[in-house]
């Protein structure tokens, strides 16, 4: 397993030195020895892990979730980062980025029994249903049909799925082994890794396969899954999927115009 | 990953083990490298996960961002990043980064050879 601490000598001592003083309530000690070890190592994760700790007991929780991000930053699977963020978002309802920091902790930590307590918790506090309010305007429950069998219909489109921002699947039209969950762990887990190395929000993800290619794209919080013909190119077809996406929202604008008006005279 | 990383629209390039140690990399620092590495091989074994599942086997997988596009593509070793810049020619990429990937395979094997 990679090291937490990659460079340089170990400089646990401080680590170690600060935690205790933490834990004995001293945090303005704490926090002070641990400053001065990070201003010598200031890529040692566990450090940057330590000092949100110190800074969450002070009750700093903005520049707590600095230093879990930065731990994250230099080392993004390392686990008690990940935890603490999990830790962090759940407590702030939000469920889809704490089960993304929670399944990577959990991937170098699988016994954790904070992690697996945590994993518990999101997963309980994961709605069951899709609630009319958590979708796109545009999006509502009564046109994940008509959106799917649109994007079923573009000629490089072989399967589709629509998997709403809680990771719950809105709508499938997948067959036997085609995975709808995965591919939308694989968004939120991509998202969430991107965003670390400051890649900026994820657009699309396109899996090349030996037998066929998966594209994963956002519309809207959603991700839309689509099974391709093996070999279709790149371009393509976002541009027939984007073509598809806007025609259809422009009919459903036009029709809730007409709506409108129909109510207003 | 010097010839890679000198290819039109492309700005880094490495190649990681499947833990996300790095093995080779063309970055602008280490310290990115390290980190670049480390999420190459998270996303190279999470897509390679998905299409395993459905009993396929990954090639590539190319991510969009906003300010990025990155191509993982599947080597003996584990996994070879291309990060290029967002307007880069996405075919294109995918099949320089598959080229590539040849490469580092056809290294490989040639290392393992001479050492048998």
């Amino acid at each position: 397993m990679r090291k937490w601490l990659s460079r340089g000598a170990a400089p646990v001592d401080f680590v170690a030195q600060a935690d205790r003083l933490r834990l004995q309530g001293k945090l303005e000690e704490a926090e002070a020895v641990c400053a001065q070890g990070l201003a010598s190592f200031p890529t040692y994760a566990s450090a940057h892990v330590l000092m949100g700790d110190i800074f969450r007991d002070r009750g700093l929780t903005a520049a707590a979730e600095a230093e879990w991000n930065e731990a994250c930053r230099l080392h993004p699977e390392h686990p008690r980062a990940n935890l603490r963020l999990a830790q962090l978002y759940l407590a702030r309802g939000e469920i889809a980025p704490a089960m993304a920091a929670l399944e990577l902790s959990l991937l170098y930590s699988p016994d954790s029994q904070e992690g697996n307590s945590l994993l518990a918790q999101a997963t309980e506090a994961k709605p069951r249903r899709l609630g009319p309010d958590r979708h796109a305007a545009w999006l509502t429950p009564s046109r994940f049909d008509e959106l799917l069998s649109a994007i079923g219909g573009c000629p490089s489109v072989t399967a589709t799925a629509l998997i709403a921002p809680d990771g719950e699947v809105a709508g499938s039209g997948l067959r036997g082994s085609e995975q709808s969950g995965l591919a939308a762990m694989l968004m939120l887990e991509s998202r969430h890794l991107l965003r670390r190395i400051e890649a900026g929000p994820l657009r699309a993800a396109l899996i090349r396969g030996k037998r066929r290619d998966l594209q994963c794209f956002e519309v809207d919080g959603f991700v839309l899954l689509a099974y391709l013909h093996l070999g279709t190119p790149v371009g393509l077809v976002r541009t027939e999927i984007q073509r598809t996406v806007a025609a259809l929202r422009r009919r459903w604008d036009d029709g809730g115009t007409k709506d409108a008006l129909a109510s207003a005279a | 990953m010097e010839r890679l990383a000198s290819q039109p629209g492309i700005v880094g390039a490495l190649v990681t083990a499947r833990d996300g140690l790095p093995v080779a990399m063309h970055m602008d620092s280490t310290e990115a490298g390290e980190t670049w590495s480390a999420v190459a091989a998270m996303l190279g074994n999470l897509a390679a996960r998905l299409l395993e599942e459905g009993g396929d086997e990954m090639e590539a997988a190319v991510f969009h961002t906003v300010n990025h596009q990155f191509v993982v593509a599947r080597v003996q070793v584990g996994f070879l990043l291309a990060a290029a810049q967002p307007n880069a020619e996405g075919a294109a990429l995918c099949d320089r980064a598959r080229a590539a990937a040849e490469e580092v395979n056809a290294a490989t094997r040639e290392l393992i050879g001479s050492l048998l």
